[in-house]
C-alpha cells in the first residue's frame, strides 16, 4: 500500500499558519535584540580601529588591532579608576544590602508612630532630581571636608530610596506565618530578621545588589561633583572614560576600548546573580 | 503538659468582636477541637493562646500561669500553621532544630530529639531535604515534627489538614490522633470541618460569631445540642428542623422540632413515635443507604433510609421518628427545650 504508516500514526504537525506566525515572532525578536546589540558591536568595532578609520561607517575594521586596549591599560590609569569604582560601588552595595533591608523590614513590619509619614518622605526624595540637590549636598560635603573623598561619595549613597522601597515591597509579600513560626520558635527580632527574613528575601537582595552596583559603577554625575576636581587618583571609571574626550578631539578607539572593559563587571554580576532572581524561594515553603 | 484555660477572653478588632467572652477549660492531655463556620473566631482564639494576638480582655492560663503578657516563645506551646510555614531555605533537620537551638539546647540533645521525631513521623530519609523538595503530605509531617521536638506544654493546630487531598486527610487525621494519644500533650485543634471535629476531638467546642455555643464530647453534641445552631452544625447531613406542629406528637406551637435524617423511619408512627406525611421528591442512592429528599407543603426534609425501603418518587408516605431522637427548640431563643 502507498499509505505512509509512519506519518499517519505520528503526532499531527501543528498547522502551517501557527508555524508561520511563530517564525514571524522569532524573526521580529531577533531583529529587536540585534537593534539593541548594534551599539555594543559598534563599540567593539571602533575599539579595534585606528583613529582615522573611526570616521568611516564600516562595521568591520580594515586592520583590527588591540592597540587601543593596550594603551588604555598602560598609558591611562585605567586599573586605578576601575579599582576606585569597584571600592565605591562595592562599599555602597554592601551598605545598601544591610541598611536598605533593615529599613525596608522596619517599614514593612514594625509598627511605630509616624511610619507612614516617614515612608512618604522617603518616597518623596525620589521625586527630587539630583540637579536640585546638587548645591546643598555640595555645600554640606564641603563643610564636612568630604569633597574629593570617597567618604563623601559613600555617605550620600548609604541608603538609596529605591533600594529601601524595593526591600519594603518584597518584605510585604512574605507571609507573616514565617515570622510567627519564628516567634514561637523563640527567635528574637534580630534573629528572625537574620535567619528567616533575609534568606527569604534573597531575590530582592540580589536585585538590590545588581541595581546598586550597576548604578554606582555607572554613576557620572555625583562622581564628577564630589571626586572630579582634584586628584585623578580618586577618579572613578566613568570620570576616567571622560578623559578620552578633549576639547578638540576624542580618542574614539581608546574611549570605546575602555567602555567595553568597563561593561565587563556589570555583565559578570548579571550572569552571577541572575539565578537568584528566581522568586520561587518564598512560595515553596507555603502551601502544599 | 498542662491545662489550658480561657477566662472571659474577648478580642476586638476595631468594631468586630472576633472572640466574645470565651470561657473554656481544657484539661491536661485533652484533645479539644475548636470548630465553627468561617470567620467565627477560631483562629483568633488559638492565636491569642499562642501569643500572636493580644487579648482585649480576659485571662488565658497555661497550667496555673497567666500567660497574657508572656511572649509567644515563653509560653512553651508549639503551633502547626495552616500554611505549615516551614522555613524554605532550611533543611528539614534545621527546620526542626531551629526552635531548639534558639533556647540553647545542647547539640547531641537536639540530634536525639530530631532523630526521634523523624523516626516517629517516618521521615528519617527526608531529613536533609528542603521543604520544596517534599510533597504536601510530607511537609505536613515536617510541620508536626517541628511541634513535637519542642516537647511543649500544648500543641496548637490551625486547620493543619486543609491543604491535603481527601484521602490523605483521613490518613493524617488518624496519624495526628495516634501521635497525640502517645505523647499525651494537651492539644487545641481548629477546624471548620465538623467531621474532623467529631472524629478527632475528646471534646468539641462549637463557636459562632465569636461566641462559644457549646462544649462537650462528640456524643453530647450529637445527642444533646443546646441550640439550633449546634444541632444543624454537628452531624451530616444536617438535622431537619421544622415547626413543631408539623410533626404529629412532637412539641407545641412556638417550638421547632429537630430530627436527624438517619433517625427517620419509613412508616410507623404508632406507640412512642412522632410522625409526619411527606412526598418523596428525589432519591440519592449511596450504596448501603439512600438519601431521600422529602417535601411536605413548604418544608423540605431529608431522610437516610436503608436501601431495602421502597420509596418511589412522587408518592406521599408516612415517616416517623422515635420519640427519644426528637429534639425540641424554642422558636424564639433557638435554645433546646427538652434534652
Ligand atoms: N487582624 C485582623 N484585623 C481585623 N479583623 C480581623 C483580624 N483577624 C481576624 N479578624 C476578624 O475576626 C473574625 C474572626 O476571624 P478568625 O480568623 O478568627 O476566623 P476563623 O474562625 O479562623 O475563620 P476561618 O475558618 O475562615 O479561618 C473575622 O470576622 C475576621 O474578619
Ligand atoms: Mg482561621
Amino acid at each position: 500500500m502507498a499509505v505512509d504508516v509512519a506519518s499517519t500514526s505520528a503526532i499531527p504537525r501543528r498547522p502551517l499558519s501557527y508555524r508561520a506566525r511563530r517564525l514571524l515572532v522569532y524573526v521580529l525578536l531577533v531583529l529587536v535584540s540585534a537593534l539593541f546589540f548594534v551599539p555594543f558591536l559598534w563599540t567593539i568595532s571602533t575599539a579595534l580601529k585606528s583613529l582615522p578609520e573611526t570616521t568611516g561607517f564600516d562595521l568591520v575594521p580594515d586592520n583590527p588591532s588591540l592597540r587601543a586596549f593596550r594603551e588604555v591599560l598602560t598609558d591611562f590609569n585605567f586599573a586605578r579608576f576601575a579599582l576606585n569604582s569597584f571600592i565605591l560601588a562595592g562599599a555602597i552595595t554592601v551598605a545598601n544590602l544591610v541598611l536598605a533591608s533593615l529599613g525596608g523590614y522596619a517599614f514593612a513590619r514594625l509598627r511605630f508612630p509616624g511610619r507612614e509619614v516617614l515612608f512618604m518622605l522617603v518616597l518623596a526624595t525620589l521625586m527630587i532630581p539630583d540637579q536640585l540637590r546638587l548645591v546643598p549636598v555640595f555645600q554640606m560635603l564641603t563643610n564636612w571636608g568630604l569633597v574629593g573623598s570617597f567618604f563623601g561619595f559613600i555617605a550620600i549613597h548609604l541608603v538609596l530610596p529605591t533600594e529601601l522601597f524595593l526591600m519594603r515591597q518584597y518584605f510585604l509579600t512574605i507571609p507573616k506565618d514565617f515570622e510567627e513560626a519564628a516567634k514561637l520558635d523563640n527567635a528574637g527580632f534580630l534573629k528572625t530578621y537574620w535567619k528567616v527574613m533575609l534568606p527569604l528575601a534573597a531575590p530582592a537582595l540580589a536585585a538590590v545588589t545588581i541595581l546598586t552596583f550597576q548604578g554606582m559603577w555607572n554613576d557620572f554625575f555625583w562622581s564628577l561633583i564630589i571626586l572630579g576636581f582634584g586628584d585623578p587618583d580618586v577618579y572613578t571609571i566613568q570620570l576616567g572614560l571622560a578623559q578620552f574626550r578633549f576639547q578638540y578631539q576624542t580618542l574614539w578607539p581608546q574611549l570605546m576600548a575602555a567602555s567595553a572593559l568597563a561593561i565587563l563587571p556589570i555583565a559578570l554580576i548579571y550572569v552571577f546573580f541572575q539565578r537568584y532572581f528566581v522568586a520561587g524561594v518564598v512560595a515553596s515553603g507555603v502551601k502544599g | 503538659m498542662a491545662t489550658v484555660t480561657f477566662e472571659n477572653v474577648t478580642k476586638r478588632f476595631d468594631d468586630t468582636v472576633a472572640v466574645d467572652e470565651l470561657t473554656l477549660e481544657i484539661s491536661d492531655g485533652e484533645f479539644l477541637v475548636l470548630v465553627g463556620p468561617s470567620g467565627c473566631g477560631k483562629s483568633t482564639a488559638l492565636r491569642m493562646l499562642a501569643g500572636l494576638e493580644e487579648t482585649t480582655s480576659g485571662r488565658i492560663l497555661i497550667g496555673d500561669r497567666v500567660v497574657n503578657n508572656l511572649a509567644p516563645g515563653a509560653r512553651d506551646v508549639a503551633m502547626v500553621f495552616q500554611s505549615y510555614a516551614l522555613y524554605p531555605h532550611m533543611t528539614v533537620y534545621d527546620n526542626l532544630a531551629f526552635g531548639l537551638r534558639n533556647v540553647r539546647t545542647p547539640k547531641d540533645e537536639i540530634n536525639r530529639r530530631v532523630s526521634k521525631a523523624a523516626e516517629v513521623l517516618d521521615m528519617t530519609e527526608l531529613i536533609k531535604r528542603k521543604p520544596k523538595q517534599l510533597s504536601g503530605g510530607q511537609r505536613q509531617r515536617v510541620a508536626l515534627g517541628r511541634a513535637i521536638v519542642r516537647q511543649p506544654k500544648a500543641f496548637l493546630m490551625d486547620e493543619p489538614l486543609s491543604n491535603l487531598d481527601a484521602a490523605l486527610r483521613v490518613n493524617t487525621r488518624a496519624e495526628i490522633l495516634k501521635l497525640q494519644r502517645d505523647l499525651k500533650v494537651t492539644t487545641v485543634y481548629v477546624t471548620h470541618d465538623q467531621v474532623e471535629a467529631m472524629t478527632m476531638g475528646d471534646r468539641i467546642a462549637v463557636m459562632k460569631q465569636g461566641v462559644l455555643q457549646q462544649a462537650g464530647t462528640p456524643e453530647q453534641l450529637y445527642t444533646k445540642p443546646t441550640n439550633v445552631f449546634v444541632a444543624r452544625f454537628i452531624g451530616s447531613p444536617a438535622m431537619n428542623l421544622v415547626p413543631a406542629g408539623f410533626v404529629k406528637g412532637a412539641g407545641t406551637g412556638g417550638q421547632l422540632a429537630g430530627f436527624r435524617p438517619e433517625h427517620v423511619v419509613l412508616g410507623g408512627g404508632n406507640g412512642d413515635a412522632a410522625y409526619f406525611q411527606a412526598t418523596v421528591e428525589v432519591v440519592e442512592y449511596l450504596g448501603d443507604e439512600q438519601l431521600v429528599h422529602l417535601a411536605a407543603g413548604d418544608e423540605k426534609l431529608l431522610a437516610k433510609l436503608p436501601v431495602e425501603d421502597r420509596v418511589p418518587t412522587g408518592v406521599e408516605q408516612r415517616f416517623s421518628i422515635p420519640r427519644d431522637k426528637l429534639h425540641l427548640f424554642d422558636a424564639e431563643t433557638e435554645l433546646a427545650v427538652r434534652a
